[in-house]
């Protein structure tokens, strides 16, 4: 027996059907993003009985037109071509291994589409805008946005931006992990500006230069090296950069740095 | 390294020009790095066609700088960039 749904993430709708007797943990993660739209991606989700395996870092393999991932809790495959794909999930870490999986499948299909990138970086909402800050970790992006009391925070770890309509928009993403989220709505919000990170005794802003914006803020999305359309990659981030304004943000462990903003 | 050696770029890597200023994505070891004029010039004269002395003569020419000075400053580029795998060195 199985239980069916569809969720909508970044504007891509994936129908999954999962074996039963998760759907309190489904909803609790994933019911913001229920949604009765058409799927164009569907999963089959089983359950291994076998429990408490030996984590193992994520890997990818691609195979022609089927991306497969692993990490010691689970296995699972998607198939390009048609949008079709199965993972088989050990009982014990159920959520964790479904969010690295459906994490990654959002991420090749936000740079499949060629309309956005998915960033490591914290999302925030303030007067209907959003605000994204990047760092390595430690920086201070959870720190942010345990600070941003009364405002959105979409995450604190993975922010989606797509175009949509010729300027850049922040997508809310599950709370995977159990992270930082006051999500409410399933819904983007306009891209203000993007803040690098710097921690200090004291609180600006910086504007960058775009060559700078560039070099930081590349990243790439974890798979496969070899499926990775580098031009069209590079190209999205040069867009985006060119697009939305990039800077410096100093600043101390208060919210003192939102008057800055 | 010789400077009969060919350079070229690597695949692993994307370049844009942005505010007049070369920016190099080394996509495999997640690194990017902004280039000063020269470097920007010699990474774009890095098409497997040219080898180290014929770049640095164009270098010096365009620069205006000693034939020895661009040489120094190619080499040390190329070796920089060939040690990130950023350029790979082909024999003539």
């Amino acid at each position: 027996m199985s239980c069916n749904f569809t969720v909508e993430i970044a504007g891509h709708l994936i129908q999954m059907a999962i074996d039963n007797g998760f759907e309190n943990e489904i909803a609790g993660v994933y019911g913001l993003f229920f949604s009765k739209g058409n799927p164009l991606a569907h999963l089959d989700i089983h359950l291994n009985e076998q429990a408490n395996l030996p984590f193992q870092k994520v890997e990818f393999s691609y195979n022609g037109n089927e991306l497969s991932i692993s990490d010691g809790y689970s296995q699972g495959r998607f198939n390009l071509i048609d949008n079709t794909g199965e993972l088989i999930l050990s009982k014990g870490k159920f959520m964790f291994s479904l969010g690295t999986y459906l994490r990654n499948i959002i991420t090749l299909m936000v740079v499949r589409e060629n309309k956005g990138l998915v960033l490591h970086a914290a999302g925030i909402v303030r007067d209907n805008k959003a605000f994204v800050f990047i760092g390595p970790s430690g920086a201070g992006k959870s720190t942010v946005s345990r600070l941003s009391t009364g405002k959105i925070v979409l995450s604190d770890e993975l922010v989606v931006l797509k175009k949509v309509n010729r300027e850049y928009k922040a997508f809310p993403t599950p709370n995977w992990d159990d992270r930082q989220s006051s999500v409410c709505q399933n819904k983007p919000y306009k891209l203000a500006g993007i803040y690098k990170l710097v921690k200090d005794k004291t609180v600006f802003v910086d504007k960058l230069p775009q060559s700078i914006a560039l070099a930081d803020i590349f990243t790439l999305p974890y798979m496969p090296v070899e499926f990775i359309p580098k031009e069209q990659l590079a190209g999205t981030f040069e867009d985006l950069i060119k697009n939305v304004p990039y800077y410096a943000l100093h600043f101390l462990p208060d919210a003192s740095f939102w008057s800055c903003i | 390294m010789k400077k009969t050696m060919i350079p070229i770029k690597s695949a692993n890597t994307a370049s844009r020009m942005v505010d007049d200023q070369a920016v190099v994505l080394i996509l495999d070891k997640q690194e990017s790095m902004v280039l000063n004029d020269t470097g920007a010039f010699i990474w774009e004269s890095c098409d497997g066609k040219r080898n180290v002395e014929e770049i640095a003569s164009s270098l010096a020419i365009i620069f205006e700088v000693s034939a020895q000075v661009a040489l120094s400053d190619c080499l040390e580029f190329i070796d920089k960039m060939a040690v990130k795998e950023a350029l790979i060195l082909n024999k003539p």
